[in-house]
């Protein structure tokens, strides 16, 4: 175990280190150099430099995924009968499963029962964990998912087993969507992967574009809100009212910037080498429901989702109830996805509860007021920002009980004689978030870093609002590289000027890295 | 193909390095650090009225009373009106930074500087990427480091390691990397910077103790690791005595004939050299409970010119400094401990003026 926590210490490739500007061109200029046919073994190489770099051991389990799953599939291909095939469809599910939960979730689990267990006065036979110290491998959920799609996709027919290894292990190890998304699926990248790709300059110019809209929102904007949304947090018994809905909208705005800006790169960089990957953001605060919002927000997690969870639990054919139940257990699921903690399984549970209650107001409410001259005044005149905006606070409402778990691991730590449990952190926090009239600890949560840095901060939040309000729905590379050559250039050297001059370049890893 | 790219580069980099070169000439060279803005905007101001400075980091910004030097010294015929203008943190390549700094500042007046050899070119690798660390690195610091660093005694990995970290933040600082919400603050709030850093006679002279009681240090982190720092040092009786010992060793170990790092014995000449092209007076100090190991700094001390060496760290003379009525942390001594200072630095000041007047 020494072994496998001393291999862990790494901090690793991260997007926004000089490791990576090194590592990127290098990597094109290799790839691009070797004759086609072997661009795929570069991609592998670099795949197991860019995760073993966080740790030896990891490169390892992501093989044991890839070896996995490739037999699976390719055994599965061979079974005629459909029972045989779902014994190899299993035994992928056990493999990819049994690591996420054995790195992920066997703590947790040893927890809950524990806890279970102490209040029945019944002794629970395992020992004290030597497990609980175990660092979880950067970006397991999104390897075992991405990996974990294909297996089921050869079973159901929807793409056929891949019978070169070579490629496979490019598809399960290829760097760009790696550690934090988005979770690609085969059907998309193996074909891609297999293609031949030469070096092609406009391609390049879209996936740098891209890269460096990315890099800003990562360093200028999720890294300076960063410092607030801890701050409000690390205050949550003093704060109360808006500084706790403020704080909770700067954490929100962090996680979309820190994700949707690493999702950026690597499209951006997955562009360069000549692969189309998905799109995983799409202006998520611009939803006028919680529903849209899902379809806006880490798009391939709740693609995969409604894909192999959704649908599985007959989500065509399902009405009422069923429907509440299906979208709460999805939603649970996807909380539990995001971390082994109550307070990340909860958050989202509580996102389920409110889509389930729009679904039910919709389904036996507006649908027969719809056609009513009064409900389509109220339509007409209650405008898209007003459903955004109401959308954006419940988001934030549920999305604080998200970072529950890393405030009591902080106050923890730091106070080693007593323990605070998650319920009295929450506790704390929601009772105050209702204190409508009052906003303690605002003043000096703002003026913490002085008035002109939080300025800064809001600044450059409008500068997105009105970016993404701007571009719509398309991707941002395609409007700028479109324009004229002096109003390309002016964005061009704005942006480069404000990441260098206004980013924080002090290697802060990526919120998502943990999940 | 390759050659647009470079261009296209080589276009945004040449329009960065024009806007962030424009940017620096018109910033003065202490601008990232608000205790040396504060101190060094004071002194610009009141330059006239002080004919002595003292050069150096926290061992002297902590720990060197300049009223109780100048007492001393008026009180023995010399006329002595001294600043401490030294800012924690500040090692031995950010001194001669700060002496070119200083020697740019009109003052007619100014007669004696007083150098630290507490240092050398290594720092705390948790400073980089702040404002406060890299404003001050150009191509000269850089230099000067790295020819510190090389002919260091340090294995391979440390000399590379710092190597790059100095080319690293002169890079940083060349296109002011991150670094525009700070200058921006300078601009705008370098009028309302905390005047307490200059003491309470401002002096410039403001020990841990006034500083841990500060008010305005409620929402900064460092009032937590002073308080944290002064609580390890009374709670570990077993460190306290393997420092001391250390230094002890190093003072009893030492024979006179051990070679300093060239390096660092030039920059210090180099600083008195210059000085004493404008007329100015070095001496260097050699304080007590520096962080380097003394068996670095006593060969290069040695290696000064005699006649402008104060040394106030040996045990054997000054074993009060090392007792913990008078230390304040680990690294630092105590109001108590720094009058004391004072107070023996000043003896020794008297005695060289007095010797070389004769």
């Amino acid at each position: 175990m020494t072994a496998v926590r001393k291999w862990t210490q790494n901090q690793g490739m991260l997007f926004n280190s000089l490791h990576f500007l090194f590592f990127f061109p290098i990597f094109c200029y290799i790839y691009f150099s070797v004759p086609k046919q072997h661009q795929y073994k570069i991609l592998i190489a670099g795949g197991y430099y860019f995760y073993g770099n966080f740790s030896p051991f990891f490169a390892i389990i992501l093989f044991v995924i890839t070896c996995n799953d490739f037999f699976s599939a390719k055994m599965m291909e061979k079974e005629s009968s459909q029972k045989r095939k779902k014994k190899w469809l299993y035994l992928s599910m056990l493999g990819n499963l049994g690591i996420l939960f054995i790195f992920k979730y066997l703590d947790f689990a040893d927890n809950n029962i524990r806890s279970f267990l102490s209040v029945l006065h019944i002794p629970w036979f395992v020992p004290e964990p030597w497990f609980n110290h175990w660092v979880v491998p950067v970006g397991l959920s999104f390897l075992t998912f991405q990996s974990l799609s294909y297996t089921i996709d050869v079973y159901k027919g929807v793409t056929k087993a891949e019978h070169h290894f070579g490629y496979f292990a490019s598809f399960t190890a290829f760097w760009p969507v790696m550690v934090n998304g988005p979770i690609e699926r085969a059907k998309n990248l193996l074909p891609q992967i297999k293609q031949e790709h030469h070096f092609d300059y406009d391609r390049m110019r879209h996936g740098l574009f891209r890269m460096a809209w990315g890099i800003f929102k990562k360093v200028v904007i999720a890294d300076r809100l960063a410092f607030y949304a801890n701050d409000m947090f690390s205050h949550y018994g003093e704060a109360t009212g808006w500084t706790i809905w403020m704080g909770g909208f700067f954490f929100f705005l962090q996680v979309y910037c820190d994700f949707s800006g690493y999702s950026d790169i690597a499209l951006g960089a997955a562009k360069v080498i000549g692969i189309d990957v998905m799109e995983n953001f799409r202006r998520p605060f611009f939803s006028k429901n919680l529903a849209e919002f899902w379809t806006r927000w880490h798009i391939s997690l709740s693609t995969w989702l409604t894909d192999y969870v959704f649908f599985y639990l007959g989500a065509y054919k399902a009405t009422g109830a069923k429907v509440v139940f299906n979208v709460i257990f999805v939603l649970t699921l996807c909380g539990l996805w995001h971390g082994a903690n109550w307070p990340m399984v909860l958050s989202f549970t509580m996102i389920g509860i409110f889509m389930s209650i729009r679904y039910l107001w919709q389904y036996n409410v507006v649908r027969y007021i719809k056609p009513s001259n009064t409900y389509k005044l109220f339509d007409k005149y209650f405008p898209g920002w007003g459903h955004a905006s109401i959308t954006v606070l419940i988001f934030v409402f549920c999305f604080i009980l998200f970072r529950v778990h890393s405030i009591q691991v902080t106050v923890n730590r730091a106070h080693t004689e007593s323990f605070i449990s998650w319920t009295a952190i929450a506790s704390v926090l929601y009772a105050n978030l209702f204190k409508l009239n009052s906003a303690h600890y605002f003043k000096e949560w703002v003026m913490h870093k002085g008035i002109l840095q939080f300025m800064i901060a809001v600044f450059f939040v409008l500068i997105l609002f009105i970016t993404e309000k701007y571009i719509g729905d398309h991707r941002i590379e395609d409007i700028v590289l479109t324009k004229p050559e002096q109003q390309r250039w002016l964005v061009y050297v704005l942006l480069f000027v404000s990441i260098i001059w206004f980013g924080i370049f002090n290697n802060t890893s990526f919120v998502y890295f943990q999940y | 193909m390759a050659k647009k790219i470079i261009k296209y580069i080589g276009i945004l980099l040449g329009a960065l390095l024009l806007l962030s070169l424009a940017i620096k000439l018109m910033l003065p060279f202490y601008w990232g650090d608000s205790t040396q803005t504060v101190k060094y905007e004071f002194y610009k101001k009141n330059a006239d009225k002080f004919n002595a400075v003292y050069l150096g980091g926290s061992l002297e910004y902590r720990h060197i009373d300049p009223t109780i030097v100048d007492s001393i010294a008026q009180h023995n015929g010399i006329d002595l009106r001294s600043f401490n203008i030294a800012v924690d943190g500040h090692g031995l390549i950010q001194e001669l930074t700060d002496l070119d700094g200083l020697l740019k500042i009109h003052n007619p007046n100014l007669k004696y500087i007083f150098f630290s050899i507490s240092s050398d070119a290594y720092f705390f690798p948790a400073n980089l990427h702040t404002s406060k660390w890299v404003s001050w690195h150009d191509a000269t610091s850089t230099c000067r480091a790295l020819r510190v660093i090389l002919t260091s005694k340090d294995d391979l990995k440390s000399k590379t390691k710092f190597s790059w970290f100095y080319t690293m933040s002169w890079m940083e600082n060349l296109f002011k990397i991150g670094m525009m919400p700070d200058v921006l603050n300078f601009y705008v709030n370098k009028d309302k910077y905390d005047k307490s850093y200059l003491g309470k006679l401002q002096n410039g002279f403001y020990p841990y103790d006034y500083e841990e009681n500060h008010m305005f240090m409620e929402y900064k982190w460092e009032d937590t690791l002073i308080r944290q720092s002064k609580h390890e040092y009374e709670n570990n009786p077993a460190r306290r005595d393997s420092l001391t010992n250390d230094v002890l060793q190093s003072f009893e170990n030492y024979k006179g004939d051990e070679k300093p790092n060239k390096a660092m014995v030039n920059l210090c000449m180099e600083a008195y050299k210059k000085c004493m092209k404008r007329g100015i007076q070095v001496f260097f100090i050699l304080p007590p409970k520096g962080r380097i190991s003394y068996d670095i700094l006593l060969p290069v001390f040695n290696a000064m010119p005699e006649g402008t060496k104060i040394e106030l760290a040996d045990p054997r003379k000054y074993p009060k400094y090392y007792k913990a009525d008078y230390g304040y942390n680990f690294h630092h001594l105590n109001y108590k401990g720094a009058k004391l200072q004072s107070y023996d630095m000043a003896k020794q000041l008297v005695a060289l003026m007095k010797a070389d007047s004769i």
